[in-house]
């Protein structure tokens, strides 16, 4: 019986390994709260691993896994709703009050460049996802980091297929302008 | 097809979710609309870069090690039968202790039954005992019970005899109040 569970466990382990890296980028970016990552992340796993005799083989293990994760943060996340709405949710216009995200100019500051450009990609994109409703925010994610189809993320989030498609390019367009913004305010700066 | 029908579907179209006939209308279109091919350049080159840079995220070794434990753990304690409520909430260990296996509700069962047809067994022994150990009878009383059932039957057969069986009888006059008991009063 305990080899069983073991390979039980093993099964599950070795189906989780090749995604865990994109699981916890998508934690982290869905949370409202980044403290909250690691327990949407934990949570997630040991329910998915608690109710593994369900899965089934044909079925996507990725999506599988998306969708329980999408549902603990979207949990943890409705914790902090009242804060969200007032201090996390901005509007896209808000994000040019915001400090700059551009590279360090301070001596010492310097990073490698492809770090540099990563962080400060980073640091645009969290913005970005604020400005994001939680929807539009989860599908983005789901598309970008999950490579999950149209109808997967439909499935994950309870919604229809036109929906996914609504958010999809109302997320797509917010996060548009903003790099637009962002390359500006970085060629201003280059200027002066 | 349109110029904005097509923008409206380049999202889908460059995410390949479009089917077949639809992704060749868009293709003919954008090839003879420079306007559609330059936004569809346009967004597509913006859209490798958001989701380049939303993919970006490493792998916390620290974090993704406790959580393998946590599932080896959860794997070999779920080895030995335990109890469990939906499959996926964690068990209290009170909880656990007072909720038996299956086997447990099965042997207590039976235990019931074998107390019950114990007791069954006992009592009915019992009374056999009981009639057993009794003194019989005396004749008087024998003969005095087959005399009333010869009446009974007679009663059942003859209506004549009945109808003097059942003849009313004779009532006692009223006691005066005087001699009614009425010490309870004063109890």
């Amino acid at each position: 019986m305990r080899d069983t569970a073991t390979s039980h466990a093993d099964r599950f382990l070795a189906l989780l390994k090749p995604i865990e890296r994109d699981l916890e980028t998508y934690g982290r970016r869905l949370v409202w709260e980044p403290q909250d990552a690691p327990d949407a992340i934990q949570n997630a796993v040991m329910r998915a691993f608690a109710a593994f005799d369900r899965y089934h083989e044909d079925a996507s293990f990725r999506a599988w896994m998306f969708k329980i994760l999408t549902r603990e943060a979207f949990a943890l996340n409705r914790k902090h709703a009242r804060i969200a709405r007032h201090e996390f949710q901005l509007e896209p216009e808000e994000l040019a009050g915001l400090p700059f995200n551009g590279p360090p100019d301070k001596p010492g500051n310097e990073m490698r460049p492809s770090e540099e450009l990563n962080d400060t990609l980073d640091q645009n994109m969290v913005a970005g996802l604020k400005t994001l409703t939680e929807t539009e925010r989860a599908v983005l994610l789901l598309r970008a980091i999950g490579d999950l189809r149209y109808r997967e993320i439909a499935e994950s989030l309870d919604i229809p297929l036109g929906s996914v498609m609504g958010n999809l390019a109302r997320a797509r367009q917010k996060m548009r302008a903003l790099l637009a913004r962002a390359a500006r305010r970085i060629n201003v700066s280059k200027e002066t | 097809m349109k110029c904005d029908e097509v923008q409206q579907l380049h999202g889908p179209y460059l995410d390949s979710e479009l089917d077949a006939k639809t992704t060749l209308e868009v293709q003919q279109h954008v090839a003879t609309c420079p306007e559609c091919a330059r936004v569809l350049t346009a967004q597509a080159k913006a859209d490798t870069r958001i989701m380049a840079g939303l993919k970006l995220g490493q792998r916390t070794p620290a974090l993704w090690e406790q959580v393998e434990q946590r599932v080896i753990a959860t794997a070999r304690s779920n080895a030995r039968p335990r109890c469990t409520t939906s499959g996926s909430q964690p068990i209290s260990w009170w909880r656990e202790l007072l909720w038996p296996s299956p086997w447990a509700w099965a042997g207590g069962a039976a235990a019931w039954a074998m107390i019950f047809l114990v007791n069954y067994s006992v009592s009915v022994s019992s009374e056999g005992a009981s009639l057993a150990r009794s003194p019989a009878p005396p004749p008087a009383a024998i003969e005095m019970a087959l005399a009333q059932r010869r009446i009974l039957m007679a009663s059942l057969f003859d209506p004549q005899s009945s109808a003097k069986a059942n003849a009313p009888r004779k009532t006692l006059p009223p006691r005066p109040r005087s001699e009614l008991k009425t010490d309870w009063l004063h109890a």
